[in-house]
């Protein structure tokens, strides 16, 4: 909060040490949450450090004046949307390479979780793509209601319609899981 | 679940965003510093002017620590809040146990206020770097803060990095005790040099008081109680307008960034002892609470009115520029006479290094590793 202030003014001032902080800060974060919009561990690393660099670049210019992690979300949000738009891909799971326990051999990343996770994470895959970022944005973003729908220009009713429509479909597909 | 990028992924983004920053980065050009007149027609108008500048220069400083990260719902609380108020009280530095209250409250996006119970108020307004500090002998002085981006320290941010940084646990259970009426439960976290005690409310949950104490430095508890997030704070709270009928000291204060160095805060130094009676070193050398602690000791007789007459406002407010730039620093000259022997009064760790810089009270500076520092 007081720091994102100090952080976003000393980074408009064009300090290094700024956007070092604030890169640390939200990293883990925001490759979190585009790994769960794109769905691809790969797909999501690319998105970051596409963020991440037109953030840099963007400190003469930068004017933001609303919350900092919000900005730096909306940021991934659209990187991922226009990503999917390039690939045109249906939404997959995500794939089982990139699912790593704490023990793997993979040095590029660490993904905490168990088998609940991942099944979840598969049922979030298959949610039609307004209903998942709408979920992921709330649930995993923090963002509320009103900031999600300003990001997508829809009506707070509609945002909250997804995701509730969301939950449902998900607690439909996990419990068709769980009887399996 | 959650990802964390590897030391790979974490190193080619970081490069490549820096480039990218490089590349559009000009050097920051530093506006020369206007001449200013120092209005002195008083002698407590001189003082007021001092303590004005001090307090522009000290209020980056403000301390924020809450509960450990145990305390989940309270850290949450205040990361997550739109406003945040509290109290502030801090040892005057007197030799008198005298303390001072000063009421703090901030508002998003950047606006901070600070208020002593005397009435000395400082207002900043992180988003433009702008501050006005405003003395309730009716003068005010403004000040602008654009050389805080220079430094490779966190400065004001170095309290919020304690916060974040607090152990999950608490390292011992201080019990239960009353505070202000409320029965509170007690955790004790100890950090290096620094000792924190959090006292939350037994029935609630809620952060009811933190006390802050540096082994290293006396003088320099800090008890931080009265906390609320998210009271509605009216807008002309942090208004940078000077109030009616104030008059202006005639001093714009700016920072170039150039001049905010150890030889800066050295020469303060030797200039503080030199306008005080009994040539000692302030009681405190950064904080909102600088401009009280002038002028109690301009009312006590404690200041050579002459020399205070001639200060350079511009020095006063680097010198106090100087100490908030650092990430790691200790202040204990509070009662020091100048030139007594083998006596530190000052150190710090200047940004990317492992060792201090220490300033002893003949000022003059050595550079010691950690385990040599004080005690």
């Amino acid at each position: 909060m007081i720091e994102d202030e100090i952080l976003k003014w000393r980074f408009r001032q064009g300090s290094k040490e700024a956007l070092c902080r604030i890169y640390e800060k939200y990293l883990d974060y925001l490759l979190t949450l585009a790994v769960c919009l794109s769905n691809d561990f790969n797909t999501a690393q690319d998105i970051v450090h596409d963020v991440f660099v037109r953030f840099a670049a963007s400190w003469k210019d930068f004017n933001q004046r609303g919350n900092l992690k919000s900005y730096l979300t909306t940021c991934v949000v659209n990187q991922a949307r226009d990503n999917s738009r390039k690939t045109r891909r249906q939404p997959d799971e995500l794939k089982e390479d990139t699912l790593i326990g704490s023990e793997s051999d993979c040095p590029e990343h660490l993904v905490t979780g168990n088998e609940t996770s991942h099944q979840l994470n598969r049922a979030i895959a298959e949610l039609p793509d307004e209903q998942r970022e709408t979920i992921i944005l709330h649930l995993k973003g923090g963002m509320k209601f009103r900031e999600i729908a300003a990001l997508q220009g829809e009506s707070i009713n509609t945002v909250q319609g997804r995701f509730r429509y969301g939950l449902d479909k998900l607690r439909s597909m996990l419990n068709e899981e769980v009887q399996k | 679940m959650n990802f964390s990028a590897g030391a790979e992924l974490r190193e080619k983004i970081l490069t490549d965003a820096l480039k990218a920053h490089w590349q559009t980065r000009a050097q920051p050009t530093f506006e020369k510093p206007d001449i200013w007149r120092t209005i002195m027609k008083s002698r407590i108008t001189k003082f007021a002017a001092a303590a004005a500048i001090l307090a522009v220069a000290g209020i980056v400083s403000i301390q924020f620590l809450t509960g450990t990260k145990a305390y989940a719902h309270v850290v949450e609380g205040l990361r997550n809040a739109r406003t945040v108020v509290f109290t502030l009280i801090t040892q005057s530095n007197q030799g008198n146990g005298e303390t001072i209250k000063t009421d703090i409250a901030y508002k998003e996006p950047g606006h901070l206020r600070t208020t002593t119970v005397d009435g000395y108020v400082a207002i900043v307004d992180f988003s433009s770097g702008k501050m006005i500090s405003i003395v309730p002998q009716g003068n005010y002085t403004l000040g602008d803060l654009n050389s805080l981006n220079k430094t490779g320290s966190t400065g004001p941010l170095a309290s919020i990095e304690a916060l974040k940084n607090l152990p999950a646990k608490a390292d011992e259970d201080l019990g239960e005790k009353e505070i202000d009426g409320i029965d509170c439960d007690g955790y004790k976290v100890i950090q290096g040099d620094l000792t924190t005690n959090v006292w939350i409310d037994a029935k609630t949950g809620d952060l009811v008081q933190v006390e802050q104490k540096y082994a290293s430095a006396p003088g320099m508890n800090r008890i931080i109680k009265n906390i609320k997030f998210n009271i509605e704070l009216n807008d002309s709270l942090f208004s940078l307008t000077p109030p009616a009928g104030f008059k202006s000291f005639g001093i714009e204060l700016k920072s170039n960034g150039s001049d905010e160095t150890e030889e800066t805060f050295i020469n303060w130094l030797r200039w503080w002892a030199g306008a005080n009676i009994d040539e000692t070193f302030p009681p405190i050398v950064a904080g909102s609470e600088m401009a009280k602690v002038v002028m109690d000791m301009a009312q006590q007789g404690k200041l050579k009115g002459e020399l205070w007459k001639n200060v350079d406002p511009q020095m006063m407010f680097r010198a106090g520029l100087f100490v908030v730039h650092q990430q790691d620093w200790r202040y204990a000259g509070n009662g020091v006479k100048i030139n007594t022997p083998d006596t530190p009064i000052f150190w710090y760790r200047p940004a990317g290094s492992e060792n201090y810089r220490v300033i002893y009270a003949d000022l003059t500076v050595r550079e010691l590793s950690a385990d040599q520092m004080p005690k």
